[in-house]
């Protein structure tokens, strides 16, 4: 195990961490030259990379809520049996076992403001006058991919949320109805707070997605600085501008980020839990 | 011919390996969508002749070349065959990715090719031309006599003149043509009008032109940014890339593809692919004082140095540069080629619709960056686009925008 894990994760990482510290041109990767903290320097003042910060924030705050609050949803819709729920959630699960680029494609097309079907059905319901453009709208872009995005994820966070539910034994909620407590408090003072775990989980996997968007976005809108994800950034720095020690530098950057990031989840979901 | 001048006539590596089969080798091919449908169309012939099979691999043009940067930096080769654009040479050439293929092709081969002084690098050819690609303009008579213009503007501000009166009549909602997105394909007409309004890009340093009011690059941005504004262009060109507009334009929207490719004038002339195949017409890229000017864009294909099936994938460019298949590659889809001894036959019957303007136009390609092109020139297109993107959307003035693209040549040439 212990050499599995220096294999594949603790050596790589070292030498990324390594190389983020030297100038290293992609079309010469044998030669190099330590460079300090310039690639690090260098990165903070990109107002590309900080308009990219700002982007990927966005998708992650707007991606973790609307996760866990439709995910929630559609966890409480989907628990209880009913006719057809599992062709259901067969279907539900589609969108999730889809590509990201695939994704892109399909989303690019609904979006498309000539032939895009967004656009025929909200002028045949005579909500827009005339072909609406979503894609590279400053205004919307950033909503639309990470609708796109949503649209991926949230399977997955219905059916991990959807599965914990089913693991509250039927006896305690009909009990608690017997008590006179109606769906709504059972939802909030018995579902809810045995939820808390698994938050833990589905937030966590929430902001690995959201700060892993990269194909949605690139093929939806190319590198358009509104939609440009760090991702997208990192990419276009390391492979575009030939510059491995500064993508380094920023996959650094972004690791860190996203480690801090599930710390820090992982004290305020435990603090919840305790509270409970 | 550069690479093989005075020297004595050798036997070439093709003709070495003549006898050698590779019948049952598989290679692949990876190439833009331009080229798919007469790509498919002769693999079979070439496969039944050779043994060789071909896997043909189609991608767009941005996630092409990424895919082809990605896979030589691990040593491996992305195919056994891969586009290969002419602003690629510098850097490709210099990391050693492409196998050189001077004894690939006779010498007969080499001195009918037109373009191939573009791929050279340090004496080596590393790739074959294969589309000469330039740009021309593309107009639909239709929507001009319409509006009453009896005569075509050849200067590029009375053309966007006509344009606003076209719209103005309601001919044409929008009709001028060029694509926005954040994608490679929205530079080219301001690089092809900066040309053709008597400017360069760069002086000998690389030191920017465009910043001026008075420059031709200057203006050349202000006509495009204009037509947006003033919504001659589609507002959603911003989401449009070079082969979508291509695909409008040949059904039926818009009245002047400012920068189509020269190997539309087939597609758009044939009535078959073509709304417009009887009111379409091809013209020299208008220009200031009577001037006009273009550039190429040449592609070629080269074998990557990892290929394990070289000699196999050297006979398919073989295959697809015989002057047979060049002609049919030209006629039914569109792939204007670089032998001049293809050309000279084509124009000789008629093949080619526009023959006489074409040949004008050919005469006026110069090299975009007449002072070689510097090797930061892809990622610096990949700004440049960008910051277009963002113009038109309005998140840049004209001025802030040239200053950006300028910014980041000044950033990329001091490396």
């Amino acid at each position: 195990m212990l050499l599995f894990l220096a294999g594949f994760v603790i050596i790589p990482l070292g030498v990324s961490i390594f190389d983020s510290f030297f100038q290293v041109s992609l079309l010469d990767v044998d030669s190099r030259e330590f460079s300090g903290i310039q690639n690090y320097i260098r990165l903070f003042s990109d107002k590309n990379v900080r308009q990219a910060f700002l982007n990927t924030s966005f998708y992650v705050v707007t991606a973790l809520t609307a996760e866990s609050v439709l995910g929630i949803l559609t966890a409480v819709v989907l628990k209880d049996k009913f006719r057809f729920r599992g062709i259901i959630v067969a279907i539900l699960i589609l969108p999730w076992a889809l590509p990201p680029l695939v994704n892109g494609v399909i989303w690019k097309l609904i979006f498309d403001p000539s032939i895009g079907m967004l656009n025929s059905v909200l002028m045949r319901l005579e909500l827009i006058e005339e072909p609406f453009i979503w894609l590279n709208n400053p205004d919307i872009s950033k909503i639309c991919v990470i609708i796109v995005h949503i649209w991926k994820m949230l399977p997955m966070i219905s059916i991990i949320f959807m599965a914990k539910m089913q693991t509250i034994p039927e006896e305690i909620l009909e009990a608690a109805s017997l008590d006179g407590s109606g769906k709504f408090k059972q939802f909030f003072t018995m579902i809810l707070p045995n939820m808390r775990g698994i938050f833990l989980i589905t937030l966590i996997q929430g902001s690995i997605g959201a700060v892993h968007l990269f194909d949605e976005p690139y093929y939806m809108t190319g590198t358009a600085s509104d939609t440009r994800s760090l991702l997208i950034e990192d990419y276009l720095i390391a492979f575009r501008k030939y510059d491995l020690g500064e993508g380094m530098a920023l996959a650094m950057v972004i690791s860190f980020s996203l480690l801090i990031m599930i710390v820090l989840l992982m004290i305020l979901v435990r603090r919840g839990t305790k509270d409970v | 011919m550069a690479g093989c001048k005075g020297e004595e006539k050798k036997e070439t590596k093709a003709a070495n390996d003549s006898t050698q089969s590779q019948d049952g080798e598989e290679i692949t091919v990876l190439l833009p969508p331009w080229y798919e449908e007469g790509l498919t169309a002769a693999i079979p012939d070439f496969e039944e002749k050779t043994g060789i099979s071909v896997k043909l691999e189609i991608m767009e043009w941005d996630p092409l070349r990424d895919r082809i940067v990605q896979s030589c930096t691990s040593n491996k080769a992305p195919a056994d065959i891969t586009e290969f654009s002419w602003d690629w040479v510098g850097t490709f050439g210099a990391a050693g990715w492409y196998e050189p293929l001077n004894d690939y092709m006779d010498e007969d081969f080499w001195e009918d090719c037109l373009t191939k002084d573009s791929y050279l690098y340090e004496g080596n050819y590393l790739a074959v031309p294969i589309y000469n690609d330039f740009r021309m303009t593309y107009l639909n008579t239709k929507d001009f006599s319409e509006a009453g213009i009896s005569e075509i503007p050849t200067d590029a501000f009375e053309l966007l003149e006509a344009a606003e009166k076209i719209k103005e009549q309601g001919i044409e909602e929008y009709p001028v043509s060029l694509p926005l997105s954040a994608t490679a394909g929205a530079t080219t007409p301001w690089f092809m009008l900066t040309k053709s309004l008597g400017g360069e890009l760069f002086d000998d340093n690389y030191k920017a032109l465009f910043t001026e009011k008075d420059s031709a690059g200057y203006q050349a941005m202000e006509w495009i940014m204009k037509a947006y504004e003033e919504e001659l262009v589609n507002p959603a060109a911003v989401d449009y890339q070079g082969t979508d507009i291509v695909d409008h334009y040949m059904n039926g929207d818009g009245s002047i593809d400012i920068a189509g490719w020269s190997g539309n004038v087939t597609e758009y002339f044939n009535a078959d692919k073509s709304a417009i195949s009887d009111s379409v017409e091809v013209v020299k890229v208008p220009g200031a004082n009577g001037s006009s000017r273009t550039y190429s864009l040449l592609e070629g294909i080269g074998i990557p140095a990892a290929s394990e099936h070289k000699e196999a994938a050297a006979e398919f460019i073989k295959y697809i540069n015989t002057e047979e298949f060049l002609k049919t590659f030209f006629v039914d889809y569109g792939i204007f080629p670089s032998s001049q001894k293809v050309i000279d036959s084509l124009i000789e019957s008629e093949d080619i619709p526009g023959g006489e303007v074409v040949s004008e136009v050919l005469g006026t390609i110069e090299p975009l960056f007449p002072q070689g092109a510097p090797e930061w020139y892809g990622t610096w297109e990949g700004e440049t686009a960008t910051i277009m993107n963002q113009m038109a959307k309005g998140e840049m003035s004209l001025e802030e925008g040239l200053k950006a693209i300028a910014d980041s040549a000044d950033e990329l040439n001091e490396g």
